[in-house]
Order: structure tokens, then C-alpha cells, then sequence
């Protein structure tokens, strides 16, 4: 037995957990994709500042390391060395001119060159330099970071020894001249190298001219860069272009050039950039957690909701089926009422919704079938207890009177003849109710032969003409000759007993019945006319009825019991035959049966 | 008493006719509607048992149209029709006892009895006079004590003056409550069964209970009839 709102609640549950689920998860999905590009942005928007940050920081360290760069190219490049006993040996008239010379140790030639234009002075300078020297407390240094800071200078010119600061010791930076020769004429590189003390540093190594003498600072000379950060040309790329003209004149000319690197250990820088690290890496982290955080959140807030919704549902769909089916309930209510007594449906049909109407369309079908069966068979049984009781309360009504004292023989045989006389009407209604019941039951069992008409007829008159006689009717016969038919004799015999009953029954004194038997087209037909009263035309629909009378109060109570024509007509509908009745009140009545032949049996074909 | 047997059943008719007849009852039979009623327009029935279902008119119909007419006989309905409604209807319409077919015959005389009571507005079954007990039920008698066997027809006759006590009832009603219409007697016959009555009754006692009205009928003396002076005997 399945059950309706079982199913439709495990059905309801089903989809809805489908339903929830696919769009959780979708609203996951979407979420989970969105927090995932904000997180990658966040990142990336993280990483971009961390970057820019770093980059500011080392930046600023590079600027630091250029401006003091700068400095120190200002003094140095104005503080060639010239080593006198050198300057003696190659021009020796250096000493004659000493006492003259503004530097004293300084030769003429020097002093000469240094007001000459020419290029050949350069190259005295480039012969006569012995050093550059940069005074030690000249250097831009803080005290707090003595012996993290290095500076040397190398020149150009292989020759000179390179100028190395204090801090320096015996170590020295390392130079590779081809390195710096690409360099432009003021121009600068960074790198990273390894300082002498073993801590990593940052150099800056600056190319730029010995100018110490005045008409070389020609205004084609790239300006000096601003201290801002952002103007600072990057290492790799290559300087401004040099204006046309004098920078490369600059070179041809052959001006001496000195490196001036100064390298700081970046500890301080790298701590600064170790916090920038780990500040942009805690960042990163909290906005993992916080995505962690708001996937947790949303997937708790997809949950509640999802619950809420199924409960909601779920209670929403219960009390729908709930309703829905009320009408179900109530026809089961209505039905589970309807008892043998009542076959009624108890409920108003506004109640019910259209769908039910078929149902309970032929539920009211049925049971008004079934009512106005039981009705038929109540009344059957009524009338047959009636019509039973009249012939048992005669019997037992003679039986007891008799039985009251003692009576002569003769009252006795009259007491007899009484009681046998309702004794057969007892028999001839038991009979006709018997063979009801048995064509009710399709037992009716028959007995098919060869009749000869003639002698059914004279048979059925010889019955019928005294009870026509008692009540002064005239039974006229008519029956072709040597008539033969084949049929159930008895059954045939006994349709016509019963109409011609009939006929003397409901005919007018003095009147005529009329038999006609003949065969026409194959059909055996007999005709019963009677002169009698005639029958309502109203009537006519239902004289086949059982119990049923055209005349409500009756003549002979037992031998009709308006069960005549009933068993006629189950007797010809037995044999395949019809009946015909035409009336005229007043007038008489005309009964017509026509029967086929009925095929014989087996035993007499054969 | 006289009873008018109203049944379409032939031997139930005679079976009935018997049975009431031998309670010393004067019956009448009628098969169909019509007889009925044409008997019972001529006759004054004490009771009539009737059937309902009768060939012409049926038995609602007959009991409708005497009532209408103002026929005061008691009407008991002998039928098969057994339900609430059928009997409800009967009632209704008029009838004063039911009974229905199969039917006990005892039970049927016994409620024939009551219904004369009835019609003659009697309670008590055992009627009264002096020093005479007439038993309805029983259908005995006896004066001073001593019982008195009495015929069928003259303990209907007694019976029929004890019902009219104290009023006088003439030879014609006597007989017409006391034959029936197969009888071929005169009312000559009631002074007979008088006589014979008398031979019973008052024969041996002082205070004669039969009282002949001269020119008028017969009558059982009441209680506040005056002694045997100014009775006369028929003899």
C-alpha cells in the first residue's frame, strides 16, 4: 500500500535537497570565486606596495650613496696629486719654477698647463698626476658607521694608485676598468658586492672627470641630477646622450677620468627591508586568514540558510499535502459512512475540488445502482413473502380450525380438499420462484425435440378451456396441420399456459381468446389474442417485471403472483425467442412470441 | 355478533369462516372489494376482518370510504403486508386491530373478542348481571355459582343481550347479529332460542335476568330494573 503523502514528502525532501544543494553550492562557488580574485588582488595590490616600498628603500640608499658620490667627485676631481720628484725627473725645470709656483712642489710645467687650453697639457696632467687624495675628514661620514663605510678612487689611468679610505685598511674595493669605461663621462653604476669587513654592500662606482681645470666645465656637461629619487636614471641604462659637441670632445680631447666608488655595508637597509618583509607577509597572511574567515562565515551563513529554507519548505509542503489531500479524506469519510442501510454519499459537492468529480460521479453510479438493487431485491423478497404467505395462512388457518374439536369425516375431507388446494397454490408459487432463481442462475436446463405443434396446442387448450368455460369465454385454436418444430416442448407448453392464463384472466365475460401458431419466415410465431380489459400503455414497459401487475389488487392471488410473464419472458430470452405485446384498453390485448428452431441435440442428430 | 370475512383467498375465507363461526359469531364472507363493500352498506357489522390487497377495490380504499361514511364497525386488517409503514397506514386510516398473515388462529378470535368489547365500550371480559358471570374469553356461564352450559348460538344470543344490558334489543337486531346471510330463518327463530334461554338461565331462580318488552324486543335486566312484578313471561 503506498502512501500518498509519503511519498510525496520523501519525493518533496529529495528534489529540495537537490535543489538547496545545487544552488549552495553555486552561491559557494560564486562567493568562493570572488573572495579568491580580491584575495589574489589584495595580493598583488600587497606585493605592488611591498615592491614599491623596497624599492623607495633602496632607492633612498642608492640617492645616499650618489649624492655623497658626488661630493667626494667634487673635491677629488679638484685634488689631483702631483709627486714632485716625478714632475723633477721628467721636466727638470720643475725647480726652478718652485719658488715661484703657487703649490710649490707643483712644476712649471704643470703650472703652465694648467693655464694652457690645449690638449697636450691634458696629457702632461695624465703623465705628471701621481695621486689623488682625498682628505680623510673631508669624507661625508657618520660616526656612527665607521668601518661600514668604504670609499676608494681609481683612476682612469692604470697608473696612479687608487686612493682607498681608512676604513678600507689594507683592503681594497675591486675594479675592473672595462667595467667602468662604458660608462659615459659623468655617469654611475651600482652593485652589490662584498665588503672587505665581509658584510654584504653597496657600491656605487662614479665615473667623472678630473676637472680641475675650469675651462673643461663647460656647460655641456650633464647637469647634476636632482637628490629626488624618482629623476635617478637606473644603473643599467646607458646616461643622458651626450649634447652634441663638447662631451665628446671631452673624451678625444683625452680628460683624465677617476671612478670614485664608495661602498656601504646595507645591514641597515636590509633590516629595514627584513621588516618591510615581514610587515608585507603578516599582511599576507591576515588576508589569508581573512579569506579562511569569510569562506568559514559564508559557509555557515549558506548552512543556516540552507536549513531554514529546507524546514521552512518542508513544513510549507506538509501542510500543502496536507490540504491537498483533505478532499481525499473527506470522500474516504464520506464513503467509510455509506452502510447497506444508507447508500448515500454525506457531503456537500461543493466541498470536493473538479478532480474528484469522476470518482465521485461514479461512485454516486454505483451506489444508486447498488440502491436500486437493493431496493428490487427487497421488494422481491417482500412480495414473495406475500405472495408465500397468503397460500401458508390458509393452510395453517384450515389446519387450526379443524383441528379445534372433533369434526365428522366429512368436515374432515373438506378440512382435506382446503388444505391441498393451498397446498398446490404453495406449489405452483414455490415452482415459479424456483424457476426464477434458476433462470437468474443460468441452470435452466432443457430438453430439445422434435414437437409436434398440433398436439402442444391441444394439449395447452385442453388445460386452459375449462377455466374458460368456468368464467364463459370461448378459446378458439388454430394450428397449420402436421407442424413440426424444434424446441423445448415443456418450456413452449408452459409460455403458452402462462399467456393464455393471462388472457382468461383479465377478459370480459362472454369474450374470446384466440391462439394462432403458425411459421413464418423461418420463426415459429404464436399469437395470443384475448377481448379483456386491455392493458395501460404506461404499463406496457413494465409488464415483464416481476411482481408486477397492471392490476394492483388481484383474482387469483396464487397462480399469478404477477410472476407469469417474468418467467415468459426468461423462458423465450432461454430459448432465443421475443415477445411482443400490443394493447388497446378496453379493448383486448395481443401477445406475439416467435421462436427459432433450436438446433437438436447431438444425440438425436446423430 | 356478526363478522364480515373480507378475503380474495378461498379456502383462507372458509378456513376463517369456520373458526369464527364456532366462536358463535355469525359470519359473512366477500371475496373482492366490491362484495365487501356492497355487505357491509346492507349489514351492521360488529367486526370486519379485512384484507388489503383484494381483487377491484383494495382494502385502504374500502376502509377510507366507511369511515367517511361513518361506519362504526370494528375493523381488524388481516394482511401479509408486514412493515412498520404498511401497519402504520392501516391504523391511520381507521382500522382499530392489525394482524399480520401467517397468524396465530387463537390469537386471531381473541383480538375478534376484544374488538366486540370494544364496540360495545366493555373493558372487562367477564360480564355481569346479578347474579349471572358471563366469560367472554372463556365463553362460560354461571348463575348463582352453578355453570350453565349453553349452545353456540344460545350463548351468542346471551352474550349479545349481556352487551346490551339494561337496553331493550329487537328480534330483528337480535337477528341480524346472530345469522348470517346464509341463514334461511326467520326472526320467528330468536323467540325459540329465547325460550330455550330462558330454560337455562331463569329456570330455578328467583329474579328472571330475561325481560320480554312487548311490541319492542328483549332485554337483560339492568340494575336499577325493578323486580319480577311487572316481568312477564312469554310463555
Amino acid at each position: 500500500m503506498k502512501s500518498i503523502r509519503l511519498s510525496l514528502v520523501v519525493y518533496l525532501i529529495l528534489l529540495q535537497s537537490l535543489a538547496l544543494g545545487a544552488s549552495g553550492w553555486l552561491a559557494y562557488r560564486t562567493a568562493d570565486e570572488k573572495l579568491s580574485t580580491e584575495q589574489v588582488s589584495h595580493y598583488a595590490l600587497l606585493a605592488k606596495q611591498h615592491d614599491e616600498k623596497a624599492k623607495a628603500i633602496r632607492d633612498r640608499f642608492d640617492e645616499e650613496l650618489l649624492a655623497i658620490a658626488r661630493r667626494i667627485a667634487k673635491n677629488a676631481a679638484e685634488q689631483p696629486q702631483f709627486r714632485q720628484h716625478q714632475a723633477t725627473q721628467v721636466i727638470p725645470v720643475g725647480l726652478i719654477t718652485a719658488g715661484l709656483a703657487p703649490h710649490g712642489e707643483v712644476l712649471m710645467p704643470v703650472w703652465v698647463a694648467s693655464g694652457s687650453r690645449s690638449s697636450l697639457h691634458l696629457q702632461i696632467l695624465r703623465r705628471l698626476v701621481t695621486e689623488i687624495v682625498v682628505p680623510e675628514e673631508q669624507l661625508p661620514r657618520d660616526v656612527e658607521f665607521a668601518g661600514s663605510e668604504f670609499f676608494q678612487i681609481n683612476s682612469e689611468w692604470a697608473s696612479l694608485p687608487a686612493w682607498r679610505s681608512r676604513s678600507l685598511g689594507a683592503e681594497s674595493l675591486p675594479f675592473d676598468p672595462g667595467q667602468v669605461s662604458s660608462l659615459q663621462v659623468v655617469d654611475w653604476a651600482y652593485d652589490d658586492i662584498t665588503l672587505p669587513n665581509g658584510e654584504p654592500g653597496r657600491r656605487i662606482q662614479f665615473k667623472t672627470p678630473v676637472s680641475r681645470f675650469r675651462f673643461l666645465r663647460t656647460p655641456g656637461l650633464p647637469p647634476v641630477p636632482p637628490t629626488s629619487d624618482t629623476a635617478i636614471p637606473p644603473v643599467q641604462q646607458p646616461p643622458v646622450t651626450p649634447a652634441e659637441g663638447r662631451p665628446e670632445r671631452l673624451a678625444e680631447m683625452g680628460v683624465p677620468f677617476i671612478v670614485i666608488q664608495c661602498a656601504f655595508q646595507v645591514d641597515q637597509r636590509d633590516r629595514q627591508l627584513d621588516r618591510l618583509n615581514a610587515s608585507t607577509t603578516s599582511e599576507m597572511k591576515d588576508v589569508v586568514i581573512q579569506g579562511a574567515d569569510a569562506r568559514w562565515v559564508l559557509t555557515q551563513r549558506l548552512v543556516l540558510i540552507g536549513l531554514a529554507t529546507f524546514a521552512a519548505i518542508t513544513f510549507g509542503a506538509l501542510f500543502l499535502i496536507n490540504h491537498g489531500l483533505a478532499p481525499l479524506r473527506r470522500l474516504g469519510d464520506a464513503v467509510s459512512q455509506v452502510t447497506p442501510q444508507s447508500l448515500r454519499l454525506q457531503f456537500e459537492e461543493a466541498e470536493l475540488p473538479r478532480e474528484l468529480d469522476p470518482i465521485v460521479d461514479r461512485l454516486r453510479a454505483t451506489l444508486e445502482q447498488l440502491r436500486s438493487a437493493f431496493e428490487r431485491e427487497k421488494q422481491a423478497v417482500a412480495d414473495i413473502s406475500h405472495e408465500l404467505r397468503t397460500p401458508v395462512t390458509a393452510l395453517l388457518a384450515t389446519l387450526d380450525v379443524t383441528l379445534k374439536k372433533q369434526r365428522s369425516a366429512e368436515e374432515y375431507r373438506a378440512a382435506l380438499v382446503d388444505a391441498r388446494a393451498a397446498g398446490g397454490h404453495l406449489r405452483t408459487l414455490v415452482e415459479r420462484l424456483l424457476a426464477l432463481a434458476r433462470l437468474d442462475a443460468g441452470v435452466v436446463p432443457t430438453r430439445i425435440e422434435e414437437v409436434d405443434l398440433n398436439d402442444a396446442v391441444e394439449r395447452v387448450a385442453g388445460l386452459i378451456r375449462p377455466l374458460a368455460a368456468e368464467k364463459g369465454l370461448t378459446l378458439q385454436t388454430h394450428c397449420p396441420a402436421g407442424l413440426q418444430w424444434t424446441t423445448d416442448g415443456d418450456k413452449f407448453r408452459e409460455v403458452l399456459v402462462n399467456l393464455l392464463h393471462n388472457a382468461v384472466q383479465y377478459n370480459q365475460p362472454g369474450g374470446l381468446i384466440d391462439l394462432r401458431v403458425s411459421s413464418e419466415a423461418g420463426r415459429l410465431v404464436a399469437v395470443i389474442r384475448d377481448t379483456g380489459k386491455g392493458i395501460d400503455p404506461q404499463q406496457l414497459p413494465h409488464l415483464f417485471e416481476r411482481f408486477y401487475r397492471a392490476d394492483p389488487s388481484r383474482e387469483e392471488a396464487a397462480l399469478h403472483a404477477g410472476l407469469g410473464l417474468a418467467i415468459v419472458r426468461g423462458y423465450l430470452d432461454l430459448m432465443g425467442g421475443d415477445i411482443q405485446v400490443d394493447s388497446v384498453p378496453g379493448q383486448g390485448t395481443t401477445f406475439r412470441i416467435s421462436l427459432p428452431p433450436a438446433p437438436l441435440p447431438r444425440r438425436e442428430a446423430a | 355478533m356478526r363478522v364480515l370475512v373480507v378475503e380474495d383467498n378461498k379456502s383462507l375465507a372458509r378456513a376463517l369462516r369456520q373458526g369464527i363461526e364456532e366462536e358463535g359469531y355469525a359470519v359473512d364472507c366477500a371475496h373482492d372489494g366490491e362484495e365487501a363493500d356492497h355487505k357491509v352498506r346492507g349489514t351492521d357489522y360488529d367486526v370486519i376482518v379485512l384484507d388489503l390487497m383484494l381483487p377491484k377495490i383494495d382494502g385502504i380504499t374500502l376502509l377510507k370510504q366507511w369511515r367517511g361514511a361513518g361506519r362504526e364497525s370494528c375493523v381488524l386488517v388481516l394482511t401479509a403486508k408486514d412493515t412498520t409503514a404498511d401497519k402504520i397506514t392501516g391504523l391511520d386510516v381507521g382500522a382499530d386491530d392489525y394482524l399480520t398473515k401467517p397468524f396465530e388462529l387463537d390469537e386471531l378470535l381473541a383480538r375478534v373478542r376484544a374488538l366486540v368489547r370494544r364496540k360495545h365500550a366493555v373493558k372487562d371480559p367477564v360480564l355481569r348481571c346479578h347474579d349471572m358471570e358471563l366469560d367472554t374469553a372463556a365463553r362460560t356461564v354461571k348463575r348463582g355459582g352453578r355453570p350453565i352450559y349453553l349452545t353456540p348460538r344460545e350463548y351468542g344470543l346471551l352474550e349479545f343481550l349481556a352487551f346490551h344490558r339494561g337496553r331493550v334489543v329487537t328480534r330483528s337486531m337480535i337477528w341480524e347479529h346472530l345469522y348470517d346471510e346464509h341463514d334461511e330463518s326467520t326472526s320467528n327463530v330468536v323467540d325459540v332460542y329465547i325460550r330455550y334461554l330462558r330454560n337455562k338461565i331463569d329456570k330455578g331462580f328467583e329474579l328472571p335476568l330475561i325481560l320480554t318488552r312487548w311490541g319492542e324486543g328483549y332485554m337483560l335486566r339492568g340494575d336499577d330494573d325493578p323486580g319480577p312484578v311487572d316481568s312477564e313471561s312469554d310463555e
